[in-house]
């Protein structure tokens, strides 16, 4: 019995492409967990309303998101308007939707950006060691020090508010960890047998960096950036708290929050609902970075099968 | 081993040292982006109001006609003298003001601190034990609903059920204002009150207390828990913990006596790491439950486009953890047979 099905599992592995494979792994490591499962599933929805607002807006909105008076100020949620309407009489579906390219947008680059800037300044520095390697801590050190919300807040006053300065105030603050980070992983992988192998055999040093040493970070990275595009999306949602991010009357989550935050004793859901809409953001991406780390990490994905 | 008393001494040296070059390094950056990056800086040090008159006066008061170095070394000098320039709408000195509110925000983010190990460790001692099963998930998606929630949405959420609902906490301020005021011994009204005896001015304060220092921690005490969870697992699979086990020890004596004891030494570094993210926090929340310290000075601050008051709050908030990182190293050391000192 055993027999026939360790048989059977090896063909159905030779028979089946990787992509099948590698979809069937991610449905076992999915299934293992619910919380895993929830998270897949929000960024799914986060991304496909993303995209559909992106693409098609006009037909997926019921309203215009800018619009006065669409519906009764005030009113709580009905069939009409699926989350009640605002102090101005906006519909607070389609500005919550009308948000999410926004929001999604900002938490990618920001994050996006502050992993290649970091990432690139970690492996340098822990590849090249010695005093290259000690000053571009030190460096990060400093940043590191600063709490990101503040200086993210000073630089968008000193720069003005738009939403380009608040990527550029954000991606100041949030390389640093990911230098820390690059640095690291770098320091396990560069002394590892393939790598010492591969300068025996003459590889020149940048081959080494770029398909020895980056590729095996590469993974790392990239799940700890998945999970932090929920981190920027929260930290620029409270930089338009501060009144440093976005201007009204453009939706965004953070604002809309902050505009309504005099009704929450007697309205609440103006506030509330694009206050979740963040909370949800948030905790979607941390949980899809945990799936993925098991997707690609070998090692556990073996356990799982 | 190098762990004598004078080892200890040159490694807290250094220490303060590396700390020195770091308060340099918070006031270059500072400096670069106030002055350097700035499209317009005398403007944003005059404040958005000032007169061309009122300008001039700032560029020669900041020098900013000068070379960049000679205005770095004038903001060097400046910020290690305790100078942080003045506010552009009343002319008063800045530091002074930081100084009178710096107690109410250190009782606050001392308390967050209080309530995140009091709750985030045992949490993840809790998980830990329970490794994979439903206790374990159950745990993760109430520090994750804390990480993810966005401070001023937790604060709101809060206010409206302790207040408006159960109308038993008040939403504003440090003190009631009804109660016999205690005299300024440390600034703390909660310690002040208890040094007088005062006990309707203690209640009170404590009462104050509870809902912004609860918004404070729940937002970071996820990291507490999850530090704890990965740290107890990495020392479950040892050694002295198999010989803990296999002598027949109770689960618990196992779990809370042997695994916590050590897995605390790396929570500690950990809760200094979170000093940033606390006063980041601290902002919104000091803003939202009227807190009079440093938070809301800086929140006013941005809403009135007061740089240099902004600039001071970020320098004053990166030496704040950076000391908190410093006494975290120490701890470490002293804590940990492993570390060499010196």
């Amino acid at each position: 019995m055993n027999g026939t099905l360790s048989t059977q599992r090896e063909s159905i592995s030779k028979s089946v492409s990787g992509a099948k494979n590698l979809a069937i792994s991610t449905w076992r490591i999915l299934r293992s967990s619910p919380l895993s499962l929830l998270g897949f599933g929000l960024v799914m929805l986060y991304v496909v309303v993303a995209i559909l607002v992106l693409v098609a807006g006009k037909f997926v909105l019921p309203y215009n998101p800018l619009q006065l008076n669409a519906g009764r100020p005030l009113s709580p949620p009905s069939f009409s308007h699926l989350f009640g309407t605002d102090n101005l009489g906006r519909d607070i579906f389609s500005r919550v939707l009308a948000a999410t390219p926004l929001d999604l947008g900002i938490g990618l680059a920001v994050s996006t950006l502050a992993m290649v800037i970091g990432g690139t300044i970690g492996l340098v520095s822990g590849f090249q060691g010695g005093i290259v390697d000690s000053v571009l801590m030190r460096i990060t050190d400093i940043f590191l020090s600063i709490p990101s919300l503040i200086l993210a807040m000073a630089i968008s006053v000193a720069l003005g508010p738009s939403i380009m300065h608040s990527v550029e105030a954000l991606s100041v603050v949030w390389w640093a960890s990911y230098a820390r980070l690059a640095r690291g992983q770098t320091l396990g992988v560069k002394n590892q047998l393939y790598v010492v192998a591969a300068r025996a055999s003459g590889t020149k040093e940048h081959i080494i960096l770029g398909r020895h040493v980056l590729r095996n970070i590469f993974d790392t990275l990239f799940i700890y950036m998945t999970m932090d595009i929920g981190t920027v999306i929260l930290t620029f949602s409270t930089l338009s708290f501060l009144g440093v991010g976005i201007q009204p009357p453009t939706p965004e989550w953070g604002s809309m929050v902050i505009n309504a935050n005099y009704y929450i004793s007697t309205q609440p859901w103006i506030p509330l609902i694009p206050g979740f809409a963040i909370f949800f953001s948030v905790f979607a991406f941390s949980l899809i970075g945990d799936v993925l780390r098991d997707i690609l990490d070998p090692k556990t994905r073996k356990s799982m099968l | 081993m190098k762990r004598n008393f004078w080892d200890l001494l040159l490694f807290i040296v250094k220490r303060v040292a590396v700390m020195l070059l770091l308060v340099i390094g918070v006031t270059f950056i500072t400096f670069f982006f106030s002055h350097i990056m700035a499209p317009d800086p005398a403007r944003l040090w005059a404040g958005r109001r000032a007169n061309a008159a009122r300008i001039q006066e700032i560029i020669s008061l900041y020098h900013l006609n000068q070379p960049y170095y000679v205005q770095y070394w004038y903001y060097l000098k400046g910020i290690f003298t305790g100078n942080f320039g003045v506010d552009p709408s009343t002319g008063a000195p800045i530091l002074p003001q930081i100084l009178s509110r710096f107690p109410a925000t250190l009782e606050l983010v001392l308390a967050s601190v209080v309530i995140m190990v009091v709750v985030g460790i045992p949490l993840g001692a809790i998980a830990a034990s329970r490794n994979g099963k439903a206790t374990d998930h159950v745990i993760r998606a109430f520090y994750l609903s804390g990480w993810a929630t966005p401070s001023f949405l937790g604060a709101l959420v809060l206010v409206l059920v302790f207040t408006y609902y159960l109308n038993i906490l008040p939403p504003y301020g440090i003190i009631s204002p009804f109660v016999t005021q205690p005299p300024a011994i440390t600034g703390m009204p909660i310690l002040d009150s208890l040094l007088t005896g005062n006990v309707p001015a203690f209640l009170s304060t404590v009462q104050h207390l509870i809902l912004p220092a609860t918004s404070l921690a729940f937002l970071n005490f996820g990291i507490a828990t999850r530090m704890t969870r990965a740290s107890m697992l990495e020392v479950f699979p040892l050694d002295y913990v198999k010989t803990a086990r296999s002598k027949g020890l109770s689960e618990y004596a196992v779990v809370y006596k042997h695994a916590l004891r050590n897995a605390l030494i790396s929570t500690v570094t950990v809760l200094a790491l979170l000093t940033g993210s606390l006063l980041s926090g601290d902002v919104v929340v000091e803003e939202i439950f009227g807190w009079p310290g440093i938070g809301s000075y800086a929140f006013n601050a941005v809403q009135t486009e007061n740089f240099p008051e902004i600039i001071a709050v970020t320098v004053v908030f990166s030496i704040g953890v950076i000391i908190a990182n410093l006494i975290a190293d120490i701890l470490y050391a002293v804590l940990d047979p492993k570390v060499e000192w010196g």
